[in-house]
């Protein structure tokens, strides 16, 4: 009747392909047909609208497209021209660059505070959900203008209230200010956002175990030890989701630019985005071939950026329940 | 037997009545109010026939900007209506469009080959049409003739593949005014002489003084949403000290004048002397061109407003649609940009053509489409434009035939621009896509807004020049 160690690990593999065998006699074979009709729109849409466009646009970056219907093959030449003689292309990464940064440490902090904020069921915190997520429901047609307006010198309430408390000085043109337009595009940004970052982190507060958190209070953990030892660590990969999600939102900046600054003044808000924009519709030529350039250079490299950042956030220990 | 409880019991049938005679009297009900519509609709019809009209054989699809501007679209409605009457079987569909989407959907539907216009709306900011062979050439079979004929020359000029044509039909001529507030001049002390209506430097410069030190700023500009309008004074200083074929060559990269030169640095920095002394407004960064016009003609914030000449298909409107108030005609000057020392082209003023049509040259309808473009090249084209939409034309017009409460501001422009020499120069047609780029930013924004010195601006032109993009 004594069991050896090899007894229990044959035993263990007999009922290993036990579960096998009965989870492929529960699980039925799929229907291709089915699946080809629940999916083949979505994957038709998908493949039309994303992955043409992006081999087309990989394409046409090796070409250069004079007129209508000519394409002239020129290798890399595209490329050579990026690296050598444009000279925005380099400030508006560096634009995008700072506002995906600036965006990540403001927007992903600020939702985590106002989440936790309703977490702690503040008095009206009903409409302080509806008030901070309000902003995400508008378009940038839309807060383009509202902030255009509230921005304004002369007649904007930012201008209008540092008069008013004798501080006339302070006053100025944000957007049009070289050291101040780009930050005030930023500001915009995190008020559209940090809505849509509160409502996820807040889903995740909910979503954790509540006998981990009582256990931290019976220990004598305190609010703020409680939050930043035992809850942070538990949604820092929503947090790690939401920064993703942040930086790559903030790297195809676009509307926003167009509609408030057009990437001035002298260039200081130009974006990648709206410089391939203006290199492809707006510079008095109808080729293609050096802005589909641009764009395969930034797609290259905001793919990069992605997965540096999933690899980075993936090191960190996680912290099981 | 098993009774159930409810109306049915097993085992012994209840005889049923028969539905048959009830459908029957159902479906005769439904025929009788069938036939009985259909007496009614065919009754009703009678008394509505009207002879089929004959449906257009041919119709003409034409784009063209003007979505907003209503008296440009009558202008342009009853050319294409005199055309249909002269040519029935012939249909001219006009859409009309704000300029930016206009020029998306063109280049959409060129691009796509697809769903094109037989003719569109052309103007300056979509010069690369014509290499790109959007554009039919209309060398021959348009009359020119009641055409000026610098007009026809301005589109004159490299196609696809080099081949040189004339690409558009030119309808609107735009000539670069600096209006002004006269009253606001006599307030201040300025006065503009008769002759040649236009200040010599010092002159200007008190003027510019005068205006901001009454509060006011010099210069009604926005830049928040069009490349241009902070270069009108720029282009006119350098035109002035230039000359037109000097200009052409700094514009157009040619070498022989650079930014660096010593008339170029002179006139930028007189008007960094006009930028410090505050004489454009703090809000001219996120001003919009509409809001310049209310800025200078309704809140009335400014002495002087430079602007092309189709200032009036704006502010000419009623004052409920952003048109200037009543009052304001009576004050509203207009003179020509300063005279400065030792210039080349003092008594020259940028003419060129601000807008056209084009013909689509795969459209399936180039014959009727020329015959369109006879009808729009007649002088009750022009006498519209100047009357209706109140903008000067590139079209022989008569002027005793300026009908309409606008004839005395044509007067009074016919006056000012009697003693200039035109230059027909276009900065946006002559300089290269990556010299545009930089002008518009450093010239048209960041240098009337003091955001850069002389010589940042001078560095930044010359780069951009230099880099031949």
């Amino acid at each position: 009747m004594l069991r050896t160690l090899q007894d229990v690990g044959t035993e263990k593999r007999r009922g290993a392909a036990a579960a096998r065998t009965t989870a492929a006699r529960r699980s039925s074979p799929v229907s291709w047909g089915l699946a080809a009709v629940f999916l083949g729109p979505t994957l038709f849409l998908y493949l039309v609208f994303t992955v043409y466009p992006l081999f087309r646009t990989f394409y046409n970056s090796l070409f250069v497209l004079p007129t209508v219907n000519i394409e002239q093959f020129v290798g890399l030449d595209n490329f050579r021209q990026i690296f050598s003689t444009d000279t925005i292309i380099w400030p508006a990464v560096q634009h995008t660059l700072f506002w995906s940064i600036c965006s990540a440490l403001l927007e992903i902090p600020i939702a985590f505070l106002l989440a936790l904020a309703l977490y702690a069921r503040v008095p009206g915190g009903r409409i302080f959900r509806l008030a901070w997520f309000a902003p995400m429901l508008l378009s940038y047609v839309v807060v383009g203008p509202i902030w255009l307006w509230i921005y304004n010198y002369d007649w904007g309430p930012i201008d209008a209230a540092l008069r008013t408390m004798g501080l006339g000085g302070l006053a100025r043109p944000w957007l049009g200010d070289l050291s101040t337009a780009l930050p005030a595009l930023i500001v915009v940004t995190t008020w559209m956002f940090v809505g849509f970052n509160m409502v996820v982190f807040l889903a995740a507060l909910h979503s954790l175990p509540g006998d981990i958190i009582e256990a931290a209070y019976i220990d004598g953990a305190g609010w703020w030890r409680t939050v930043g030892w035992i809850m942070l660590p538990l949604v820092w990969p929503t947090a790690a989701a939401l920064t993703v999600l942040c930086v790559i939102g903030k790297m195809k900046q676009f509307a926003l630019v167009y509609v408030m600054t057009r990437g001035g003044p002298l260039w200081s808000t130009e974006t990648v985005a709206t410089y391939v924009i203006k290199r492809a519709f707006q510079w008095k030529t109808v080729d293609l071939g050096y802005p589909s350039a641009l764009a395969t250079l930034w797609f290259l490299a905001t793919l990069g950026v992605t997965l540096l950042l999933v690899l980075t956030f993936q090191r960190r220990p996680q912290h099981e329940a | 037997m098993t009774k159930w409880l409810g109306r049915f019991t097993l085992g012994k049938r209840k005889p049923v009545e028969s539905a048959r005679p009830v459908l029957k009297r159902g479906w005769r009900s439904v025929g009788v109010a069938a036939v009985g519509a259909a007496v009614i609709v065919a009754l009703a019809s009678l008394g509505s026939v009207a002879p089929a009209a004959s449906a257009p054989t041919v119709t003409l699809t034409w784009w063209s900007h003007f979505a907003s501007a209503a008296n440009n679209q009558k202008v342009l409605l009853n050319a294409a209506r005199r055309y249909e009457q002269a040519h029935p079987g012939v249909a001219v569909k006009i859409t009309f469009y704000e300029k930016e989407q206009l020029i998306l959907a063109l280049r959409a539907a060129f691009a796509a080959g697809q769903n094109t216009p037989d003719v569109y709306y052309y103007d300056n900011d979509m010069s690369e049409f014509i290499t790109a062979g959007y554009a039919a050439d209309l060398s021959n079979g348009i009359n020119w003739s009641n055409e000026e004929p610098w007009a026809k020359e301005y589109f004159r000029r490299p196609g696809p593949g080099g081949k040189v044509g004339v690409w558009v039909l030119p309808i609107e001529k735009d000539t670069d005014e600096l209006y002004y507030n006269k009253k606001m001049f006599s307030d201040v002390g300025v006065s503009v002489p008769s002759g040649n209506y236009q200040l010599d430097q010092p002159a200007f410069t008190a003027a510019v003084q005068k205006c901001v030190a009454s509060g006011r700023s010099a210069f009604a500009v926005g830049v928040g949403d069009r490349p241009y309008p902070g270069t009108y004074i720029t282009n006119y200083l350098l035109l002035h000290k230039l000359g037109a074929k000097d200009l052409l060559d700094l514009w157009g990269g040619g070498g022989r004048v650079t930014w660096n030169d010593p008339r170029v640095q002179d006139v930028l920095t007189y008007e960094r002397k006009l930028v410090d002394m505050k004489a454009f407004p703090a809000s001219m960064s996120s001003m919009k061109l509409a809001e310049s016009h209310i800025f200078f003609h309704t809140q009335q914030k400014a002495c002087m407003m430079p602007v092309g000449s189709w200032y009036t298909s704006r502010a000419f409107e009623p004052p409920d649609k952003s048109g200037q108030p009543k009052e304001f005609y009576g004050i509203l000057g207009m003179m020509n940009y300063p005279a400065l020392p030792g210039g080349a082209g003092n008594n020259l003023k940028f003419m060129q053509v601000d807008s056209g049509v084009a013909i689509n040259p795969k459209s399936a309808h180039l014959q009727e489409a020329r015959a369109l473009f006879n009808e729009i090249a007649m002088p009750q084209t022009g006498e519209d434009y100047v009357s209706i939409a109140v903008a000067p034309t590139t079209l022989k017009i008569d002027p005793s035939k300026i009908r309409g409460e606008f004839a005395g501001y044509w007067k009074m422009y016919n006056a000012v621009n009697a003693v200039d020499k035109p230059a027909v120069v276009a900065w946006q047609v002559v300089m290269k896509p990556g010299m545009m780029d930089a002008y518009s930013q450093v010239i048209n924004s960041a240098f009337p807004e003091g955001l850069i010195s002389v010589a940042d601006a001078t560095k930044r032109l010359e780069e951009a020049r230099t880099s031949g993009r």
